[in-house]
Order: C-alpha cells, then structure tokens, then sequence
C-alpha cells in the first residue's frame, strides 16, 4: 500500500501552489497536513469505487484504469557496485484524476489526468540522498500510461516493457538511473484476490497486486561518475478512489528482500492517537514463487529509535523491529542512513533499510508517513 | 572683503525686483521640467516594456519559435521526453482586448502550470477561486487583482476577449496578486489562462506560440537545434527582447534630442536674465570695485547669487517636470504601442537618477550661462572711470572677429553631423554648436540688416523709427543677446513646424500613393485573415470598379525586430518612393517573380541591408532560414519592424500563404464610394467578419496616428513659445528701463508721452522683426537638421523638407509679438517717467 | 513773455524723509530780461526750472508763462508748451546719443510735424552761427563738451522759443569755453528778445544777468544787481 489517496486530494489543492514561483520546492506553501485536506471532500461519486474483489486480467490491468481516481506504479530497489558501494532508488508514478466527468473543449491539453513521479537515490557511502519530483497532465505524451507495450512515463522518468523485461530510465539534475528489471517471481494479488481492504468503511480498499522480486541491472551515473550496479527490485501497482477512511493519521510500509529468497511485505495503518486501525496487511513471497497474504494479527511491528527532520522538524522511528512468529521472523530493521526524507510537498520518509535476524539477513525499503 | 555681505546685499536686491528673479527661476525651472518630463516619459517606457513584455520571459534563457509566430505543439513532447529538457514551458500568447476591463489591450497568456515553477511568477491570490475544470473543460480565466477591483468583478463574473471583431466569452476562476509591486502591475497587463482554453480561444489547434527554455549549457542549445526541423528555430530570449525593445530606442532618443532643445532655451534664458541683471547692476558694481571689492568678489558674487536660484529653480522644474512627465508618458506610451510593441502595462516609472539628471541639468546650465555675464561683471572698471561708450566700442570691435568663430562652430558642427559613425551624442552637441555659431553671427547681421532698413528708407517713417533702429545697434552688446536669444527660439519654432509639416505632407503623399484605393476590403478575424476567393471575383465584377489590387500580409518572426510583415501583391496598384534601387520598374517586377524582395527603409536598417549590388539578408521560412537578394529599398512610414514585398510564388512556397487578406478598389472616376460598398455588404453574411472601408477613412485613422506622435513635439513648441516670451521679457525691461535719462531729454524737449511708448514699442518690434529675420535661415538648417539626421536617424525615414512661406511669416510675427509685448510694460513705465529724476537734476 | 511764480509750495519725498523746497513762495521774472537764480546746491535750483517748463508741478500755488497758466494744463498740453514755447539748456548736454548733430537740432521740430525744409532751414542758419554746420552728421560722441553743448544750445533755440531756460549750462565746461557758451547763449537771448532764466552758481555767468534771484529757507528772494554792483 502506498498513499493514501487522500494525500493526492491535497496535490489538487497544491494546483494553486504551482502558480507560486520560484524553483520547488515553492517558498512559503506549509507542508500539506492530511487531517487538513480531509476536511475538503470532492465530488467523487462518478468515479469507480473498491467494493468488493474483481478478478485481475493482464496484462490489461498492468496499465491505468483511468475510472478510479488514484493510482500509482511504485519500483524500489537496492543496488551494490561491483566493490560493494551501496545504492537505493525509488522511482514512483502517480496518476490523479481531476474530474469523472469527460473532459470537453477542443484542446488536446485538456485532459482528467494527472500524472507525477517521484525519484530518489540513497548514496550510502556519501551519506546522501538525491530527491527529485515531476507533475504534468496526460496531453500530448508529456505523462501517461499505457497497456501494450506497457509503459508509464512523466516526461523523460520511464519505466516501459519490453520483450523479456522492464526498462527504466531516470534523469535528474546530475543523477541519472538506466536499468533492466527482470521478473523472478510470480505476481502477488496483495488481500483477497488483489482486494486490498484498507478500512472500515464501503470503498476503504484498493486493487493490489506487487512483484516481489525483480532482478535489477544497469548504470547509475552521480555526477561524472558512473557505476555498474545488481540488486534487487519490489514494484507495487494499486488503485482506488476512496481507500482511507476517517481518522488515518499514515502507515509504516516495509518490503524486504531476504536472502534465503524470501520477498516480505507488512503495512500497518496508524490512527490520530498513534495506534494501528486493525486493518494492517503483509504479505510473504517464498523462494519458489508461491506466496501467503498477511492480516494485521499475523505481524508486530514495533518502533524503536527516532530520528529528528532537520528541514521539517517530523520524528520519524527510524529503526524498528518486526516480528512474525508464524514464519520465525524477528528482524531488526535499520536505515543505510538517516535522513531519507523527501520534503517536496508533502513530507515522508522512504528509505533503504537493512534487515536482520537471527539466521537471515536481507535489504528493503521502509515508508513512513503521517509523522 | 567679505563675500558674504555681497552676497546678502544682492540677494536683498534680488527680492526687491521680485518679477525679474522669479523670471530666472522660471527660466531654470522650465529648462530642468523639459529634460525631466522627456526622462520620466523614456524610463517609463523602459519600464512599461519591462512590465509588458520582458517580465513574461523573466528567467528563460532561450525559446523555441516558428516562422509563422507558432510552432506544433508535439515540439513540446519531443522536448521534455526525447531530449529530457526539464526546465521548458509551452506558452501561447497574443494580445487581446477585454471589454469589461475598460477595453484594454492584455496579454492572453496561456501556460502549462506545472511547467510554470521555473518560468513566471503568476501567483494566484488564495483562498477565492475556482479552479474546477481548468484543465479539464471550463472557461476559466485569471485576472489581476487590482483590475477585478477597478470594475467591480468577482469570480464567476464572465468576460468577453477579442481577438479582432471575434469574441469569445469566458469567466473569471481567480485572481492574480503579489506582494511585491512591481511584479504586481506586471500581472495587470496579464488573461492569465491554462493553455488548453488559449489553444481553444485563438484556435489554435495543434499549435503553441512558443516554447520558453532555461538552458545553462550551449550543449543543451546545440542538442536542440539538430533536433528542430524547418521553419523551427532557437532563440535567446534576451536578444529577442533586446531586439524589440530597441524598435523604439530611437524614437525615445528623438524624444531626448526635444528635451536637449527645451534645455537650450533654458540656457539662453538663464543667459539673458544674468546678463541683464548684471548690466543693470552695473554703477552698483562699479562703486563696489571702487570702494574695494576685487574682481574675484564680483564674480563669486554673481555666481552664487545665480547658483542660489538655480537650486530653487532647478527644484522647482524638478517638480514640474513630475508634473509634465506624468502627462507624458500617457502619449509617449499610447505613441510606442501604436507603433513598435503593444504596452500592456503602461508603469510611470521616476528613478532617483532622473531627478538627479534634471537638477543636474539646471544648475550646469545656469553655471554655463551666468558664467560669462560674471565674469564681465568682474571686469567691471571702478566708477570713477565708467563711461559705458567705452565698453561698447570695444565689443565693436570684436564684432567681425565674433562672425568668423561662429562660421568655424558653423562649420564644425556640419563636419559633426555628417561623421560616418552617427552616435546620438554627437548629434546633439552638433545641434548646441549651430546655435551658439549662429548667435556669435548675430551682432553683425544685426548691424547690417539695420543699415539695410535704414537705407531702405525706414527712417523716413519718422524720428522714432529712425531712433529705435539706430538704438538697437547703439547697444549691439546687450541687443545682440537679447535677438540672438530671441532668434535661437523662433528658429526652433520654425524647425519643429517644418518638419511636422514636412513630415504630414509626406505622409498624405504616401498614403496617397500606397493606399490610393477607393474602398478597402479586409478581414477583421485575427484568425482567419483570408478573405474568400469567391467574393474577391464578385467584387472584380462590379460594374463601376475599374481595377482591383489584391495582396496579402502576413506577419512573420524576425530575428533582428521581433515581427516584420510580408507583404505580395496580385497586382500592385500602388506607387513606390525608392531611397534605393537597383533597377527600373520592369526589371523590379521580373526580379520579384525571380525571388528578390524589396524591402522598406525601417527593415533596411533593422536587418543591416547595405544598398548595393548583392545586397541580401536571410528570413526564417518554412524550410529554414533563406537568403534572399534585395531589389531595392523603398520609402515607407508602415511602423514596427518593417516590410518586405515578395512575389506571391515566393509568399507560397516559403512562407505557406497563398491567399489574399486585402483588396483595394479603384472605382471608375467620380463614382461615389457609398454605394458600391453598400453592395459589396450585401455579398456578406451578418457573421462574416469583414470591414469595408473608404479609402478616405483608412487615411484619416493613419494621418490620425502619425499626428499623436507629434503631440510630444507641439507641446515643445509651446515650451519654446512660453520661453521665448518670458526670456526676452526680462531683457527686454532691463534694456528700455536704461533709456530712462534717454526718455527723460525726450520728454522735457517736448515729445509726448504716446511718443515715447513708440519709441520703446518701436524697438520692441524691430527686435522681433530682425530675430525673426534672422531665425529663418537658421529655423531653416535646423529643420533640415532635424529631418534629415535626427528623424532619419531615429526612425528610419527619409521624407522631403517642405517649406511653405507661411511659416516663416508665423515665425516672424510670433518673435515680433514676444517682443512687442515685453516691451509693454517698460513702454507704460516711460510714459509715466518722473522727468526730473530721469534727467538726474537733483 | 513774463513769468508769474505765485505762492508755490513744493516738497519731495526722499526715502521717507520729507525735503521742503518751496513754501509759499512768489516771484515776477521779468519777460525779455536774464534772470539768474543762485542758491546753496541742492537749494531747488533746479526743481524750479522744471516748475517753470511745466516738467513738473507745484504742490500748491500755479506758476504763469506768459498768458498759459502753466501749472493748469494737463500733460499733454504742457508738453506740446514746452515744445512751442520753450527751449531747455542742460549741464550734461543730453543729446541724443543715437541722433546726429543735425538730427538732433530737427528733433523737436519734427516731433511738432514742422515740415523738413522748415527745419532745415532754421537748423542751418544757427548751426552756421555756432559754427557746427560742417559736424551736422557726426554723433554728439564725436564731439567735444564744448561743441555739445553749442548743439545744445541750436537745439534750444532752433524752434525759436519765447522762453529759454538753461541748468548750470556752463557747469560741465573749462572757463574758457564756458565764456564762450555763455556769450553764445547771451547774444542770442538778447537779439531775439527772449526771456532767458538761467541757473548757475559761476560768477561770470551770473554776470550777464539783468536780474538775480536767489533760492533760500523756500521762498525766492530778487537781489538788486545794481545794489550789489
């Protein structure tokens, strides 16, 4: 799960905020609160809701599905040099609906899509952390998405299909990302049947599904140098138009891939006063594909050590431990570094992470928001 | 001695004859008001571009345009997704007007605003608005703030834009506002839309206006041109803006060329009025000298004394100037949007440095002009020894010696003017040379145009006559200034009527010659100027039209002026004034269906065409830029960048056009107009957007723009008139009050006092008769001067010099009543002279 | 013609401080006869010059020329008198600088409309007299004080006037020339019968004077020539 699609609500509002100048991230606009865009609903009943689970058909589904209001296509990954240097990169794709209603005017600029992407690079030996964000509409090829060949792009960030395997390339400022991804697992319908339940309420779910397990290979280039880099890559693709219901402060999101070739997958959802909502979800992909689908009493999750924003001022627990008794897991996760923040304009923290336990070791990725 | 007690004492004196001081304040203030008036008008011009246009492409560094002023939008796709250039913006603009902001012309600017947060501060006021649909259908627009307040508009209340006679109607979603003033007003001039509603509005289809670029590696630059096709260019953005911003410079240099003249006036009226108080202080000054007061007293004295009302003055004028200036700029603003580039935006815009230009100018000129008064002041001999005879004889002497210098400046300034490097400085010291040659010739054309009325038999008109002139070359030393003063300031009169008049009768002749049709047919559509085919044969066909001339125009980007127009005819009725041309009339005709233009004089010298064999210059076409052999240059007052005549194949084939947006009809002699244009409306369907007019309407609407751009210089004409007047006012009294012990034997011998009114009043008028006189072969080279260098310089055009007696009649009779009435008031003080005082018996 | 000074009051206004020069005074210059008025400088000389031309006017009292009741007349009339009747003899000369010898002489007779050949004519014959006739197109600068004031003197009398008034008219010459003006100035007066009142403190001017008056305390007081003799 990523998103709330609530906080894209907030994007439509930063609309006007694009109007301020200057370089993003704008000066002045405060840093979007969930509890504030909550407080404005929209129109929202032309749109297709998640009410109950669908059967997923590909590689149809793998493409937009423009009635819902949100989506995302979400690639993380880490990757290590021939010498061991360590890199993580996550590169997302975001579709906004502006409007169920069909778009009307003449102009091929108008349109009801919104796409944005997010892309970030953790340098772990350089103790750095590269953020970058594009937003434009679905006019003109500038942003989109399609089924056959798939793709999904905002201007030159693309992630396209191709024969045997995924392409992805990232350019921005001085940091430039080419790599191949190639499915070494089976697909996960993430809940029931890739029904992913969220919250209480009708329409408090999501289409999911993830791959796992992508094995990643291509150049990373920070500045003029250029590195050769393998790893390993999660891609999750969800969609909806009302997933959370009230009272959703964010989540904790882990992916984990371990290496005695299990691919692990636990969310929980946080209320106002801090404490889970009852519908956190997981998931445990096994070395020979086949997978089990988590509920919130399967896992703990439990935070340890904070760490204070120096831009935003959020304490984030930035070292955890998690626990699935069921499956012998007692990780200690803990971040490659501290400050992986994004601060555009909205603040949360997604960062590389290492895992560890008692006979098993492995890399992911961790997302916290809300705080 | 002590300065200081000199300095109170004249000061003190000052204050006594309250009328003549407050002259040399006035004369000060209205020199330093001239200059600051025109600055104010030129950086507000300045700044209104700024606000208008520059600010738009605030930080790009480059943009991506087309031939045809658009370029297809999927230029925008390859330029974010194949070439990865970030930092791009797709914008569409064009000017329109809106009704309900008072008519006025904005820009309609359509942008992506999600490519906006590199470009342009448009920031939208927060809270009220209503962004719904914006993207996706509705007729949003956003205005600024300010505007919505001036006519009482609120979100939702609609509007109407148009573009031509097309009229589109939309709402307002929101309004633009900022903190920061300046970019403030820069928003005032602003429709601020999402680009999707600007494509819908100007139709454009799949086209944008341009793309703005922020590009920080010539790299970047190179990458993008390999991948531009024909008819696509790149340009820095600061070069195009520099480009159009220049179409006025010289206009606006013109205008400072006036302000230098009002300057002028200033001086010799600055001149006149110290030089006269020191002659009247003259025993004054003697007794000082004799009683101790060294040379070095005197002088300091008078200086300060002049510098003291310099500073009042110059504040004064100063402030007058503000005054004048914000006047100014209304017509400068409305004269350069007419002309050059639309102003959006028109921003009174006074610097510090305008200010401190302006007092600046007043105190230089007064010390210049009191210079030479104190320092004969400091000359002044002991009282004992004064016998005024003596100082006169002198001066007499130097008279011839005077003549010749002022033949060398004469001369020099001629050498200046035709310098092969025209600079605009040089021009006006030029100028400042002529009339201080001229005024160093004066002493002796008086004295011998006095000689030649003398003999003529002016004294036979009577004693009086013959003692008015014989005063006038009595006192040459102090009547020389006074005509020479009186003569610089008619001549200036005269130049500014010869060549707005010059100027007008060219413009009649050339819109006689180039739009000398009797009905004009055009499309009023801004969007599809093509007028049908069907109804230009109909028309053909009336019975009473005798000929037709069918051509199109079409603007197209310029590198070097923004925006030329090009123009092909079907058939050119109209008649061309060639500055240069290589070839006679046949051969021009062959050499256009060969692929030659002919361009216009404006377009010569923004493009740098050097008339001669060969001469080319490259336009951007569809297919790229193009060189193409220049034919000839012809006269043209068309404003903007320039005009270009080719031949309908070449129109087509590099250009894409291949219609016609005008007709002119010649109707067979003494048909009248009304009624074939009445006919021609009936082949029209109500919806159709076509403007029929009289040829006679089309002249008096372009006679009518050329007259606004006169409006500054009438307005210097008046200038010189009110210092002229008051110039000579001061000088004139100071002069006849010293006839006093004259007036004074003349009235004991027995002439009456109407006699000796006469005898004043008679002087009064030769000195205006003779200034007049000698102004109009110097108001003649200054108008020459000015039609030819300045204007020719400044504008581009070369036009005839037409004098027309009248004229010079005007300007002899307005230096001769300036005279006549400065004489007034001392001819009434005669007449009531206190005989015995005057003769200095008691 | 005689002159009728009666009761005349006459003070200016000097910067603030009021100057009496006559009061109530009264005196008969007789017509054909060379009156002197002598006095201190600054006494009124001269104002009383000017009240007897009509240049000015008494505060009180009237003065007569003749049978004109000079002090009566308006300005316009008193100056087409004064430029009839009579002719005025200045200390500084004053002629017109801008005029020559002859212009000068003609001045007044042309200013009357007297018709060319008339003036000339007349200004001939005097000019003849004293001398000057070869200077009559040279400007007075030319000239020296001497001359000047011979032109003067042409001037004066060239309209042939009843009345001839003359300020210090020696005051600005040598002994010598003075001598001689004085003796132009003199015969002149006599041959033609006309009153001459002359303003002068130099003994040898005062010494052609048929009368004597002086100038005193405000009042005009006749001095016996004879008595004094």
């Amino acid at each position: 799960m990523r998103y709330p699609e609530v906080i894209l609500l907030c994007l439509a509002l930063i609309f006007p905020a694009l109007f301020v100048g200057g370089c993003a991230p704008p000066e002045d606009t405060d840093r979007i609160d969930i509890a504030r865009a909550l407080s404005d609903a929209r129109d929202i009943d032309c749109y297709d809701t998640v009410t109950g689970p669908k059967p997923l058909v590909f590689p149809k589904d793998a493409g937009p599905h423009e009635n819902f209001r949100t989506e995302w296509w979400y690639y993380t990954g880490n990757l290590t040099t021939g010498q061991g240097r360590h890199f993580g990169y996550q590169l997302t794709f975001f579709r906004q609906a502006l409007s169920c209603d069909p778009v009307t005017g003449a102009s091929q600029w108008r349109t009801r899509q919104l796409y944005f992407a997010h892309f970030a690079l953790t340098d772990t030996r350089n103790k750095a952390f590269h953020a970058a964000s594009r937003m434009n509409r679905q006019s003109l090829g500038i942003a989109g998405s399609r089924v056959q060949p798939f793709t999904v792009w905002v201007d030159n960030w693309q992630v396209k299909k191709t024969e045997s395997h995924l392409v992805l390339n990232a350019v921005s400022d001085d940091i430039t990302l080419s790599l191949t991804l190639k499915q070494k697992k089976p697909r996960i319908l993430q809940g029931d049947r890739g029904f992913s339940r969220k919250g209480p309420g009708t329409g408090n779910a999501s289409f999911y599904f993830s791959l796992p397990r992508l094995h990643t290979q291509g150049t990373i280039t920070v500045g003029e140098t250029r590195f050769q880099v393998t790893g390993n890559s999660w891609f999750d693709h969800e969609w909806s138009t009302t997933v959370l219901g009230d009272d959703v402060q964010g989540w904790d999101w882990f992916s984990a891939h371990l290496d005695d070739g299990r691919d692990l997958m636990v969310c929980r959802i946080r209320k106002a006063n801090g404490t889970a909502n009852g519908f956190g979800f997981g998931s445990i992909s096994f070395a020979d594909g086949s997978y089990v689908i988590l509920s919130e009493t399967d896992f703990t999750l439990t935070p340890k050590a904070r760490w204070k924003s120096p831009d935003t001022g959020n304490r984030y627990p930035v070292q955890w431990q998690i626990r699935i008794p069921e499956h012998d897991l007692d990780l200690s996760v803990t971040p490659v570094m501290d400050n992986q923040e994004h601060t555009h304009t909205f603040a949360y923290w997604e960062g590389a992470m290492r895992f560890s336990g008692p006979g098993v070791q492995g890399m992911g990725y961790l997302e916290m928001t809300g705080y | 001695m002590g300065n200081r007690p000199l300095i109170r004492f004249c000061l003190r004196h000052s204050r006594r004859h309250l009328v003549r001081t407050l002259l040399l304040v006035f004369g000060i203030a209205m020199g330093v008001a001239g200059v600051v008036a025109i600055d104010i008008a030129k950086t507000s011009v300045g700044k209104s571009f700024e606000l208008s246009t520059r600010a738009l492409v605030s930080r790009s560094t480059h943009q991506i345009a087309g031939t045809g002023l658009e370029i297809p939008q999927q230029v925008f796709t390859d330029i974010r997704t194949d070439l990865g250039i970030h930092r791009s913006a797709p914008v569409i603009s064009r000017h329109v007007k809106v009704s309900e902001l008072g008519d006025r012309i904005l820009t309609l600017l359509g942008v992506d605003p999600f490519s906006e947060t590199h470009f342009r501060n448009l920031h939208l006021s927060p809270g009220e608005q209503d962004l719904s649909g914006v993207m996706t259908g509705s007729k949003g627009v956003f205005i600024s703030r300010s505007h919505a307040r001036q006519y009482n508009l609120d979100i939702g209340s609609p509007l109407h834009i148009f573009l031509g006679s097309r009229k589109t109607a939309v709402t307002i979603a929101g309004f633009l506002d900022s903190e920061n003033s300046a970019t403030g007003r820069m928003l005032e001039g602003l429709v601020v839309t999402d680009i999707s509603l600007a494509q819908e509005i100007l139709e454009m289809e799949d086209h944008i206006t341009r793309i703005d670029l922020i590009l920080d590696q010539d790299a970047a630059a190179e990458k993008i041109r390999e991948h531009l096709g024909e008819g696509l260019f790149l340009v820095e953005t600061d070069q195009q803006n520099t480009a159009v911003r220049g179409l006025s410079y010289s206009f606006e240099t013109s205008l400072t060329a006036f302000s230098m003249l009002a300057l002028f006036m200033g001086i010799f009226l600055i001149y006149n009025t110290v030089s006269f108080s020191v002659t009247r202080r003259h025993r004054l000054h003697g007794i000082l000298r004799a009683i101790g007061a060294t040379r070095a007293n005197i002088f300091f004295t008078v200086m300060a004394e002049v510098m003291v009302y310099a500073v009042i003055g110059s504040v004064f004028g100063v402030l007058l100037g503000i005054l004048l200036g914000k006047g100014a700029v209304q017509a400068v603003v409305a004269t350069v949007s007419e002309m050059y580039f639309t102003l959006t935006v028109s921003q009174t815009h006074i610097s510090g440095f305008t200010i401190a230009k302006g007092l600046l100018a007043g105190i230089l000129a007064a010390f210049v002009s009191g210079f030479f008064p104190a320092l004969s002041a400091a000359g002044t001999r002991p009282v004992s020894l004064m016998h005024r005879t003596v100082s006169e004889k002198g001066f007499n002497r130097l008279v011839p010696g005077l003549f010749i210098c002022g033949l060398f400046i004469l001369a020099a300034a001629a050498l200046l003017m035709r310098t092969a490097t025209p600079h605009a400085g040089y021009d006006f010291t030029a100028l400042f040379m002529i009339f201080f040659g001229s005024a160093l010739l004066t002493p002796l054309l008086i004295r011998v145009i006095v000689r030649v009325l003398l003999s003529a038999g002016m004294g036979s008109l009577g004693m009086m006559v013959k003692m008015a002139l014989r005063n006038i070359t009595r006192s040459l030393r102090q009547t020389s200034v006074l005509m020479a003063s009186l003569m610089v300031v008619t001549s200036v009169f005269i130049g500014i009527e010869v060549m707005t008049g010059s100027f007008r009768l060219s413009i009649i002749q050339w819109v006689d010659d180039h739009i000398g049709g009797d009905i004009h047919v055009s499309s009023t559509d801004p969007l599809t100027q093509s007028l049908d085919t069907d109804l230009v044969e109909k028309i053909r066909q009336l019975p009473r039209v005798e000929s037709l001339s069918a051509y199109n125009i079409h603007p197209v980007f310029s590198r070097a002026s923004g925006k030329v127009h090009l123009f092909s005819y079907r058939s050119d009725q109209s008649v061309k004034r060639w500055s240069w041309t290589a070839a006679p009339k046949e051969e021009l005709d062959a050499l256009l269906e060969n692929g030659w233009i002919f361009v216009s004089e404006i377009f010569a010298q923004r493009h740098h065409v050097i008339p001669r064999q060969g001469a080319a210059v490259t336009l951007e076409t569809q297919k790229g830029p193009v060189p193409f052999q220049v034919a000839g240059i012809f006269q043209d007052f068309f404003m903007g960048g320039g005009r270009a005549v080719v031949s309908p194949e070449t129109m087509a084939r590099f250009w894409g056009h291949d219609d016609i947006t005008s007709l002119q009809l010649f109707l067979a002699s003494d048909t009248p107009a009304e009624p074939v244009m009445e006919t021609i409306r009936q082949m029209l369907d109500p919806e159709d957007m076509i403007e029929i007019r009289s040829g006679n309407a089309i002249k008096q609407s372009i006679l009518a723009v050329f007259d606004n751009t006169f409006i500054i210089t009438s307005a210097l004409q008046a200038l010189t008139a009110i210092v002229a007047l008051t110039g000579i006012l001061n000088a004139v009294m100071a002069l006849l009050l010293e006839r006093t012990r004259e007036i004074g034997i003349l009235r004991a011998c027995g002439t009456l006092t109407g006699q000796v009114k006469q005898l004043l009043l008679h002087e009064c008028f030769f000195y205006g008769l003779i200034s007049g006189i000698m102004a109009i072969p110097l108001g003649t080279a200054l108008s020459w001067v000015l039609i030819h260098i300045i204007n020719q310089r400044s504008f581009g055009w070369t036009y005839e010099m037409v004098l027309i007696p009248g004229v010079f009649f005007q300007a002899i009779a307005l230096s001769s009543a300036a005279a006549l009435a400065a004489g007034i008031f001392p001819a009434l003080a005669a007449g009531r002279t206190h005989i015995p005082t005057a003769l200095h018996m008691e | 013609m005689d002159i009728q000074i009666s009761n005349i009051d006459k003070s200016f206004d000097d910067s603030g401080s009021r100057r009496v020069i006559f009061r109530r005074a009264s005196a008969l210059l007789p017509s054909g006869k060379i009156s002197v008025i002598m006095g201190r400088s600054g006494v009124g000389k001269s104002s009383l010059l000017n009240l007897i031309s009509g240049i000015d006017l008494p505060d009180k009292g009237f003065i007569q020329v003749g049978d004109h009741c000079i002090s009566f007349m308006n300005d316009t009339a008193r100056t087409i008198f004064r430029r009839r009747h009579i002719g005025f003899i200045y200390q500084f000369f004053n002629l017109i600088p801008v005029l020559t010898v002859l212009e000068n002489v003609t001045l007044i007779a042309e200013l009357d409309k007297v018709p060319q050949k008339t003036c000339r004519r007349q200004a001939q014959t005097l000019l003849e007299q004293a001398g000057l006739w070869d200077r009559r197109h040279d400007f007075p600068e030319t000239l020296s004080g001497g001359e000047q004031q011979r032109v003067a003197i042409v001037r004066a009398l060239v309209n042939e006037p009843d009345l001839v008034l003359a300020d210090e008219p020696t005051g600005n010459l040598d002994q010598e020339t003075g001598a001689k003006i004085m003796e132009m100035i003199a015969t002149l007066a006599r041959k033609k019968n006309k009153t001459l009142i002359m303003v002068t403190h130099s003994p040898d001017a005062a010494a052609w004077a048929d009368q004597i008056f002086s100038v005193d305390s405000g009042i005009l007081t006749p001095m016996d020539s004879d008595t004094n003799g």
